[in-house]
């Protein structure tokens, strides 16, 4: 950088306007303004479920008055918020773990090898996500039921599992791509094979994309309303979704449980996401990269 | 960082020209023909069992009029219902016109900004990691939670979005955010684009960590700035990671129906009512499970169109 | 989400069962045991003698009501030690799509609960058990006795066979809700005495400077049901159908009802209510946003509870200009019967359980709502609760009509709710008041012949 300014020579004032725009204009201008953005949303959440007396009219104030802590001691007594969380939890973390190894399988394939239906089964992939799935659920239950997965942690970590699978599969497959395959044939040319290969040496390349994928899946299963709804008649099986619709029922209105609801969902999610996004970058860096 | 790949990358040329037997170039393509076949078992097996009949069901009854809850007017129609739908339903246009709307700005906004922050978090600056738990905060709030959260920061007396305009004297009268007709889709947006740019950030980071830095190097030595290193760099290594998200992100927001139906109920009017809530309006709601499947199966074809063009134009894949 | 009026509940102060019904609700759980459910037939356990276990489907779950549940099921399972009751809370808002998908894909839970005016859809899904033998054998004292005629005709006509397919153990009436105290301080005339004085008051309690409004609209879900019963009462028309089995919607007495109550949006209602439901119309009127709004029995004790008793005062809607109070029958709540029940005799003593008086008496208490017994009917607290009076005076009233609402035609509610995009074209000036009307009424006619032909 300093050669470049060097063959342009101006005048240090410019030097510091630049970089003024650089930094500020270009970086912490636009990512301030966003992250105000963002956060306003929360900071709303944040002052519902500390403020008593607006749980049926959800009001906003700029402080909470008067504050309280009760709504979210509400949020487990009254509502059984715990067993939801903790359903939502096991579900989506199931999802993952088995989306995971079959997207990277599913990617590896539609990536490095050529044969007939290539184009062909990403298409298929891609069609799984084209119809409303409220309109599948009865044949769906029905599926269920011949299978025995009703009312299953199982049940619902496979069928959030079959359809996050397309897009995980869809999105390692870019992500194979750019890991160069020089890479495995070396392993192989060293004695390795192709398994042991891939294993050694390109899954560690693979590992922000990993961490996009299984972290898609973890969200969309954790997302999920309709499996939950109906594919589950126990009531401690419910997943977060469903269990948060007993707030929001006809008659009773609560949304200061609601806001304390939501505010205990996110944290550990959040916690999560910033051990992982480290993984997130740092990769392929000085790799080759082909396209 | 050692760059393993760096040393790696001079055997191969080692590897030809030693006596040593490697493999022919044409197995590096194609190992044994099963093997791909198996990769994709798993994947294959999944749909199969659970996705292939629940589909198959739909298109079935696309050409009957069938109705669960008054079975006498279950038949065979054949066609009927296909041809209703592109000669006799206003709202099936109506609600393709608003899908195309949310597609193109939900998909076009979010990626811009997302774009805009991927770059901005791939620098290095302080508290880059706080600043990208932020980022990602509202990926991780449930559907049901961001439909309720923005529904109440725009009611029109209580909710915080009026509060503060009143309270800081830029507007006197209620903004009317979610049934004002003209307004209400783009606060529907708004909601929508606040929880969809992580997911383009997220990828496009992901993208970004694999462009090596000693390109940017020898750009800034060749003496372009940063404008033409992303326009002449970072963009075009990007292109397929843009081009996946993108397509992927598009299907996803055609089809996203919760969101919508539970801030706005496709209202007011039908001013937010897209192809998938008429979809299942009709055929959960309104019981015409015949009708309603055979409007799922015009979207299934538009989208599988779309995607083929996409891939198509987008020489996907071609970038290798 | 669907039609049905939803019925609403008190938020009556049950802190207490609060703690209770933390513990309570685990321990149904706890004997359902974990994952694993599955299995074919809902309720297991041997036929005849041995243990049974009956599943039970509250579609109007929430943290008030389900501790009301608990209790009962508790009472009931001791009244019958061998028999064990698993209760499944569905949130109203899905309750119906998931009842309809459970009978459609085979596996059905033994008893549920829900409106009355719900239920055609899974009789013609032949979903349900016919009662009819049972409640005919049901010959102890506060049985079948318990039960005026009329009470369990209004249940029956929700089948087009006549046959009794829902126990009724709670019934609610769509009021006026208006604020007592603002319309004395005014010197505002009673609401409820006549149209004009209606309108009169939602035109005097509109007060901008103080961001209030008079009545509070129903312009988004729900909207066309709770309207229904707002053109019948205004217009005095007394049936649904005329002798040729055409809808009496259409005509001029209607469309100046449904113009005049399109009148007060932007005028004496705001124009968000264009979206409203009922948790918005909650909001406005606890809010002291709107002086007035239409809502059914059930929410009485919310409001009270947020406004305090002095504020609210209850209205029956008023007679029409030809002197008569057309109103519509009660909305009955009753407990049903899946046919794919293992148990039927079991299932059929939850339900009756639930509808004897000493059971539904404490809970319509609870709930703020009419029973339908009449022995709970005679109950002191009936006299204490103003809702309930003023509701039960219209039902009395010799003026009173009952419009009976053809609750056997299941395409009776689908049609409200494909309705309500058009009322709100009608709200914003696009639709004309007659032709919205219309096609409504056309639906109805079209769906008769269809069900009937």
């Amino acid at each position: 950088m300093s050669i470049h300014d060097a063959t342009l020579a101006p005048s240090s004032r410019m030097r510091t306007l630049k970089r003024l725009w650089d930094r500020g204009g270009l970086l912490w201008g636009p990512l301030a303004i966003y992250t105000i953005f963002t956060l306003i949303p929360f900071y709303s959440l944040a002052s519902l479920s500390t403020t008593s007396g607006v749980s049926s009219t959800g009001a906003f104030s700029f402080l909470p008055s008067p504050f309280t802590w009760q709504h979210f001691v509400d949020v487990f007594t009254q509502y059984g918020f715990g067993i939801y969380l903790k359903n939502s939890f096991i579900v989506a973390l199931g999802t993952a773990i088995v989306v995971i190894p079959i997207a990277i399988l599913t990617g590896y394939a539609l990536s490095r090898f050529r044969f007939r239906g290539n184009n062909g089964f990403m298409l298929v992939l891609l069609m799984t996500q084209f119809i409303p799935p409220a309109l599948m659920i009865i044949p769906l239950f029905v599926t269920f039921r011949w299978l025995g997965l009703l009312n299953t942690y199982q049940g619902l970590i496979i069928i959030n599992a079959v359809f996050q699978l397309p897009l995980a599969a869809i999105m390692m497959r870019g992500f194979v791509s750019s890991a160069p395959i020089e890479l495995e044939e070396a392993g192989m040319v060293d004695g390795c094979s192709r398994f042991g290969s891939v294993l050694r040496l390109v899954l560690p390349l693979l590992r922000p994309g990993i961490v996009a994928v299984g972290s898609f899946a973890f969200v969309g299963a954790w997302d999920n309303f309709l499996f939950g709804l109906f594919l589950v008649n126990n009531q401690n099986l419910y997943p977060l979704p469903v269990g948060l619709g007993y707030f929001l029922s006809e008659f009773n209105v609560d949304f200061s449980a609601l806001a304390a609801a939501a505010l205990i969902a996110i944290i550990p999610v959040v916690i999560i996401f910033a051990f992982i996004q480290r993984h997130l970058v740092g990769g392929l860096s000085a790799g080759a990269v082909k396209g | 960082m050692a760059p393993p790949s760096a040393d790696v990358m001079t055997r191969p040329q080692a590897s030809t020209s030693s006596p040593r037997p490697v493999m022919p170039v044409r197995k590096r393509k194609r190992w044994r023909g099963w093997v791909p076949y198996l990769c994709l078992a798993p994947a294959a097996l999944g749909i199969i069992v659970f996705v292939a009949w629940p589909i198959v069901t739909v298109f079935q009854y696309s050409f009957q009029t069938y109705n669960p809850t008054q079975p006498w007017v279950n038949k065979f129609v054949g066609l009927q219902n296909f041809i209703n739908i592109f000669t006799s339903d206003d709202k099936f246009w109506g609600s393709l016109w608003v899908s195309l709307k949310w597609v193109v700005v939900q998909v076009v906004f979010q990626l811009v900004i997302g774009l805009g922050l991927a770059l901005i978090l791939n620098r290095v600056f302080r508290a880059r990691g706080l600043f990208r738990a932020f980022i990602f905060a509202p990926w991780a709030v449930a559907g049901v939670v961001v439909t309720a959260t923005w529904t109440l920061m725009f009611q029109p007396v209580s909710g915080m979005i009026n509060t503060v305009l009143t309270s800081v004297g830029l507007i006197h009268s209620p903004i009317l955010w979610l049934s004002d007709p003209n307004l209400t889709f783009w606060s529907v947006s708004l909601a929508e684009l606040w929880r969809g740019v992580p997911f383009f950030t997220i990828m496009l980071l992901a993208g970004l960590q694999s462009i090596p830095g000693d390109l940017y190097e020898s750009a800034s030595i060749d003496g372009a700035g940063r404008t033409q290193t992303f326009w002449r760099v970072t963009l075009p290594l990007l292109k397929d990671t843009i081009v996946l998200a993108t397509l992927l992100r598009g299907v996803w927001e055609f089809n996203n129906v919760d969101v919508i139906y539970t801030m706005t109920g496709g209202g007011p009017g039908d001013t937010t009512t897209t192809l998938p809530v008429y979809v299942v309006n009709q055929a959960i709601h309104y019981h015409n499970f015949g009708y309603g499947s055979a409007l799922s199966v015009v979207s299934f074809f538009l989208l599988l169109i779309f995607a083929l063009v996409y891939l198509k134009l987008s020489n996907f894949g071609r970038g290798e | 989400m669907v039609g049905g009026r939803e019925t609403n509940l008190s938020r009556r102060d049950l802190f207490r069962f609060g703690a209770v019904a933390g513990g309570i609700a685990l321990v149904p759980g706890a004997l359902a045991g974990c994952s694993s459910g599955g299995g074919d037939s809902a309720g297991s356990g041997s036929g005849g003698g041995g243990p049974v276990k009956l599943t039970y489907w509250d579609t109007n779950a929430g943290p008030d009501r389900t501790p009301l549940w608990q209790d009962i099921l508790a009472r009931f399972e001791k009244a019958n030690p061998n028999i064990t009751v698993e209760y499944v809370g569905v949130p109203q808002g899905d309750a119906i799509q998931k009842i309809q998908t459970a009978i459609a894909g085979g596996q059905v839970p033994d008893v549920a609960n829900g409106l009355v005016s719900t239920i055609a859809p899974y009789i013609a899904q032949d979903g349900l058990l016919a009662l009819d033998k049972y409640f005919t054998a049901w010959t102890e004292a506060g049985g079948k006795s318990d039960f005026t005629k009329a009470t369990i005709d209004s249940a029956r006509s929700a089948a087009t066979d006549h046959k009794l397919y829902a126990m009724p153990f709670t019934s609610n009436v769509n009021v006026i809700y208006y604020r007592k105290d603002l319309v004395k301080q005014l010197g505002l005339p009673d609401p409820g005495s006549s149209w004009d004085n209606f309108y009169a008051v939602a035109k005097g309690l509109t007060d901008p400077d103080k961001k209030m409004y008079g009545f509070a609209l129903r312009g988004g879900q729900g909207s066309v049901l709770a309207l229904e019963s707002w053109l019948y009462a205004a217009t005095g028309v007394d049936s649904y159908f005329d002798h040729s089995g055409k809808s009496t919607l259409t005509g001029p007495k209607m469309t100046a009802a449904l113009k005049r109550w399109a009148g007060m949006f932007g005028t004496s209602a705001s124009k968000n209510d264009l979206q409203s439901d009922y948790k918005a119309m909650t909001a406005e009127f606890d809010g002291g946003q709107a002086g007035m709004f239409f809502h059914n029995l059930g929410s009485y004790t919310d409001h009270t509870k947020t406004l305090g008793a002095d504020k609210v005062g209850v209205a029956v809607l008023p007679p029409a200009p030809n002197g008569k109070l057309t109103l519509e029958g009660l909305a009955q709540t009753g407990n049903f019967v899946f046919k794919g029940t293992k148990h039927p005799e079991e299932a059929w003593k939850l339900a009756a359980y639930i509808a004897t008086s000493g059971v539904q008496g404490p809970y319509n208490k609870a709930i703020g709502q009419l029973p339908t017994s009449t022995k709970a009917l005679g109950e002191s607290w009936i006299k204490d609760s103003a809702a309930v009076v003023a509701a039960q005076a219209a039902v009395n009233d010799p003026k009173a009509v009952v419009v009976d609402a053809p609750l056997q035609m299941p395409a009776y509610s689908t049609i409200q709710v494909e309705m309500e995009p058009e009322l709100q074209k009608v709200l914003l000036g696009k639709l004309s008041a007659g032709d919205f009307l219309k096609a409504w009424a056309d639906k109805l006619n079209d769906a008769r012949e269809q069900q009937q032909g």
